[in-house]
């Protein structure tokens, strides 16, 4: 092939090295934004829920954005007791605060109070979505490391999927066959001097491959707190049934012809989606985006579920979707609405969760961190009963309630020695009452004064049957030798 | 080995043979009162006969199949030159059973002629009668704590050693085939070796079979519950066990029993649970304390008095009832204590919502609609699952098995669940569905298999003047539509790519 001649092709050599010397000098350049974050956190023991387990250190990565803020992942801050900073190539950290987390998203904001500490350091920039099987390189403090190091990778795949960090919301994700170790969590992953995502979570089950969080969701966080306050991605509540739409019988039935749309299954008793949208409705484009049988959109030039469009929205704002029912087209919106009150499903993280001890016996509400206790396979060793009301809340005989109500152990005293309930019952009743939330029925235990505080549960649970007769002295007594400093945390 | 002097005997040799000989009959004794002493074959031969049994289980998984064929075998014993009776276990859904006499090899060609999974008992018929049949008697009373009877343990075909047991226990047991209690004798001994059903013998009298080993303990099924289900076999109308239809806890909570305003000693029950429809819901509900079973005081565990083995569950009681005789019980209500009685119901491990045990059919019930498989729920189905199935059978089914199996709204009524779906044109886009529970079809709520046919048969949807079924799942799971014109076009391909 013919080049333009001699100089031309000096010329040409000569751009393209320094275009490889810029992208490799870009990256250097960002190792002073990049830091290294170190954590002293303690988490609480969800069946002893007024204690904590002891104190550990762990490392993740952070990186600075401008206006004295430091983005990292809300896991490698989490629970946290103390947490510092530390510059590359410095000698020591340096304190810092957390500001906002967001758990749902598995993003956080720290901050340093010594201004000296921000200068000479230039905020990264946020790019754009990377196209599949572009490079990337992974910038941060991976474990078993001191020192920076950057990691090259490849964009693998996009999509809609659940963060670990949240266990149960899904937002948009993108995979990259890179090797996210642990301590890279919360480092920039960049591509042509801008960050294209957050390095978050690698995968057990596979070698060289890792997660990051694309900029559309880091921009939304940001956007979320700019006006002081988190107030989370929204819920879709919406579940589907994909491919029906394949099938020829069904299309007659719902007089559409094309195979096109996606069947909605169940929609969840929440503000706002539960008023317009119904089981069998057909959800067929959303902001002029068609959505195929698989309930894919095209976004950023691939497929993914078209309920990121939702996701990304900010509590309040609108939602609007052509669909089909009983063989009409319709357009219906909603604001789209935060979790609802009711049960959640997404791992909570509180400094103290909410416990009462009632005569010596445990009451905690039901969470994802309680179910993790019984370990890596709690979804089958965890008690059937909890399971699945984990699993099916919504058609179980506790819907409607905000919280699950767990007896989950007994602290041994003469006041309880012939309590026979089974433990993690699930409480239904106090003295006939039915408590809605977890305060209630510490009011409805705390404020009854016949002769025996009776207690229902679900299933028909032998119910609990507490002497109230020096009832105050005996719990006194039982904190005392257990050492628990509160009887009750809300 | 003290010596022993013989007067008269002065010649030192012929002492010596003398003590020789009286050791040998020391030792002879010695070892004839060791457990394990092999005797004749002929005792046993025309009493006992190994039953072998092919037996073609179905499929859960794919019901219109049958597993491969299993082989079995256990012990039955005669009663008569033709008939024998056994366990009835090792017997469902056979095919072929034959009988084989201890020491021989004839195979003789026999069939089940009746059972009874809610006692566990079958009798079976040979085809060709066998000459002087030696049947055992059928010891009628119940054993004493500490009885010992003789084991008959018959090793590869004709080896029979007799082996001492004793009676530790009865209990109360649940019958594999069946929710039903029934007395069970737990004895002592050697327990390696037995097979299943070989005989118990006191004296010379049959005292019950071996359906169970333990460590250095067997279980025996009682020859006086063999004698009652003969008595009742022999009537003209076979009518079964007597259910009680009550569920109840224990009671160990002092501050419950002070609650209910029952007096400090008293002991007995709490009602948990009232099978729905049954007579023992006109005079009792949740929450009732009962006292005693027709004169049997309860102790907190549910325990009576019996003068043989001490003590023994309250089931026992009705155990011994037949459906339409009465029972009369003891209960206290807001504190009130009142005597109610009522006649007692038939015994049906399917009452509930779920299958437990099925009659010997040769196919599962199921419905095959444009290539989705709808069957019934069943114990069988959620055992597809495997051996941890209570964990990985999927939380859907889950919770309806958890839900008691007394909580149902009618006699009957069922859970239909969808197997899973035969890939068909007809049924592009559903052929991911799988163990999901119908709800309804066409808005008509389904609560049998016989409901989804008579639906699909008289309440078509329609549209467009064409005939559609729309199946709707619980649990989050949606929905599916099929049109009648192409369900019908499909059941020629899908039975010839499938069945």
């Amino acid at each position: 092939m013919r080049l333009f001649g001699g100089w031309s092709l000096c010329i040409w050599l000569a751009l393209w090295s320094y275009s490889v010397n810029a992208q490799t000098s870009n990256v250097s350049d960002l190792r002073s934004s990049v830091f290294k974050i170190i954590t002293i956190s303690a988490s609480p023991d969800y069946r002893n829920p007024w204690n904590d387990f002891s104190p550990s250190q762990s490392f993740g990565t952070g990186f600075y954005i401008g206006q004295k803020l430091i983005l990292t992942n809300a896991h490698v801050v989490a629970e946290h007791r103390y947490v510092m900073v530390q510059k590359d190539g410095e000698a020591r950290p340096v304190r810092a605060k957390v500001l906002f987390q967001g758990h749902d998203c598995d993003l956080a904001i720290l901050s340093v109070d010594d201004a000296a500490f921000f200068q000479n350091i230039k905020p990264l920039t946020l790019g754009g979505v990377p196209r599949l099987l572009s490079p990337v390189q992974a910038i941060g403090y991976p474990v078993g490391g001191e020192q920076l190091s950057i990691t090259d990778g490849v964009v693998s795949r996009m999509g809609f999927n659940v963060y670990s960090h949240d266990g149960f919301a899904q937002h948009f994700l993108i995979q990259v066959d890179s090797a996210i170790n642990p301590g890279n969590s919360g480092g920039p992953v960049v591509q042509g001097g801008k960050v294209v995502g957050v390095a978050f979570q690698g995968r057990t089950t596979a070698q060289s491959t890792g997660y990051i969080i694309p900029t559309p969701v880091v921009e939304r966080f940001l956007t979320d707190i700019s006006d002081g306050k988190y107030d989370g991605h929204p819920f879709h509540g919406l579940s589907l049934q994909k491919w029906s739409m394949t099938n020829p019988s069904l299309r007659k039935f719902m007089k559409k012809s094309d195979v096109q749309g996606i069947l909605v299954a169940d929609v969840a008793e929440y503000e706002g989606v539960s008023k317009v949208l119904q089981a069998g409705d057909l959800i067929t484009e959303m902001e002029g985006k068609a959505i195929g049988v698989d309930g894919k959109i095209e976004y950023y030039r691939e497929r993914v579920d078209f309920r990121v469009l939702i996701d990304q929205k900010q509590v309040g704002e609108n939602v609007s979707m052509k669909i089909v029912r009983n063989g009409k087209p319709m357009e219906v919106s909603f604001k789209a609405g935060s979790r609802r009150k009711h049960y959640k499903r997404n791992t909570v993280y509180k400094k103290r969760p909410p416990y009462a001890v009632v005569g010596g016996m445990v009451f905690t509400p039901l969470t994802r961190n309680l179910l993790e206790t019984w370990g890596k396979s709690w979804y089958l060793e965890s008690p059937l009963s909890l399971r699945r009301i984990h699993a099916y809340y919504e058609h179980s005989e506790l819907a409607g309630r905000d919280d699950v109500i767990v007896y989950v152990q007994k602290l041994g005293s003469r006041i309880n020695s012939y309590v026979q309930t089974p433990k993690f019952a699930i409480v239904k009743s106090v003295q006939g009452k039915e408590p809605k939330s977890f305060s209630e029925f510490v009011e409805l235990t705390q404020n009854y004064d016949g002769k025996f505080l009776k207690i229902d549960y679900f299933f028909d649970e032998i119910p609990t049957f507490l002497s109230q007769e020096s009832r105050k002295e005996a719990e006194a007594e039982i904190l005392q030798s257990f050492r628990i400093q509160k009887g009750f945390v809300l | 080995m003290k010596n022993i002097y013989l007067s008269g005997y002065k010649t030192a040799g012929k002492q010596l043979m003398y003590k020789l000989g009286i050791i040998a009959v020391l030792f002879s004794v010695f070892i004839s009162s060791f457990s394990c002493v092999p005797t004749s074959v002929l005792d046993h031969k025309n009493s006992i006969a190994l039953m072998n049994v092919t037996r073609l289980d179905p499929d859960f998984e794919a019901p219109w199949l049958m597993l491969p064929p299993k082989q079995t075998a256990a012990f039955a014993f005669f009663l008569s030159d033709d008939t024998l009776l056994t366990t009835y276990k090792f017997l469902q859904n056979t095919r072929l059973v034959d009988a084989q006499l201890v020491g021989e090899s004839e195979k003789r060609e026999a069939e089940v002629s009746f059972f009874d999974p809610d006692v566990g008992y079958a009798l079976l018929k040979l085809k060709e009668p066998i000459k002087d049949a030696n049947p055992y008697s059928l010891l009628n009373e119940e054993l004493s704590i500490g009885k010992k009877c003789t084991g008959i343990r018959v090793e590869k075909g004709d080896q029979i050693k007799e082996v001492e047991l004793t009676l530790e226990r009865v209990e109360m047991g649940e019958i594999s085939t069946s929710l039903r209690r029934v007395p069970q004798y737990i004895f002592s001994g050697e327990s390696d070796g037995f097979g299943l059903n070989q005989p118990l013998l006191c004296g010379s009298m049959l005292a019950g079979l071996i359906v169970a080993k333990g460590d250095d303990e067997l279980t025996v099924t009682p020859s006086f519950l063999m004698k009652d289900f003969l008595s009742r076999s022999k009537k003209k109308e076979y009518i079964g066990y007597a259910s009680l239809g009550v569920s109840t806890d224990a009671v160990l909570d002092k501050n419950r029993l002070e609650y209910m305003g029952i007096e400090k000693g008293q002991t007995g029950l709490v009602v948990r649970y009232i099978l729905p429809d049954s007579p023992a819901a006109k005079h009792l509900k949740a929450g009732d304390f009962i006292t005693d079973l027709d004169g049997h005081a309860l102790d907190e565990y549910g325990y009576i008095e019996h003068k043989k083995w001490g003590k023994i569950k309250f089931h026992y009681v009705v155990s011994k009832k037949s459906p339409g005789e009465s029972i009369k019980v003891t209960r206290y209500r807001d504190g009130k204590k009142e005597s109610v009685s009522w006649e007692l119901d038939r015994f049906d491990s399917n009452t509930g919502l779920l299958h437990v045990n099925s009659k010997n059919s040769l196919q599962l019930d199921h419905e095959i609609i444009g290539g989705m498989i709808f069957q019934e729920l069943s114990l069988g189905y959620l055992k597809v699952w495997g051996k941890n199935w209570y964990k990985t059978a999927p939380l859907r089914l889950m919770q309806i098995f958890s839900q008691s199996n007394f909580e149902r709204e009618k006699k009957g009524e069922r859970v239909v669940v969808l197997n899973k779906v035969l890939a068909d044109s007809v049924n592009e886009g559903y052929q991911d569905l799988q163990s999901l529970i119908l709800d309804s079809v066409n808005g008509k709520k389904i609560q049998s298999l016989a409901d989804l046919r008579k639906i699909i048969k008289d309440f078509p949807m329609l549209v467009d003047g064409k005939k559609f079924a729309k199946f709707e799942f619980r649990f989050l799971e949606g929905m599916a539509v099929l049109g009648y014109e192409a369900i019908a076009a499909s059941e020629k391909r899908i039975a010839q790519k499938y069945l």
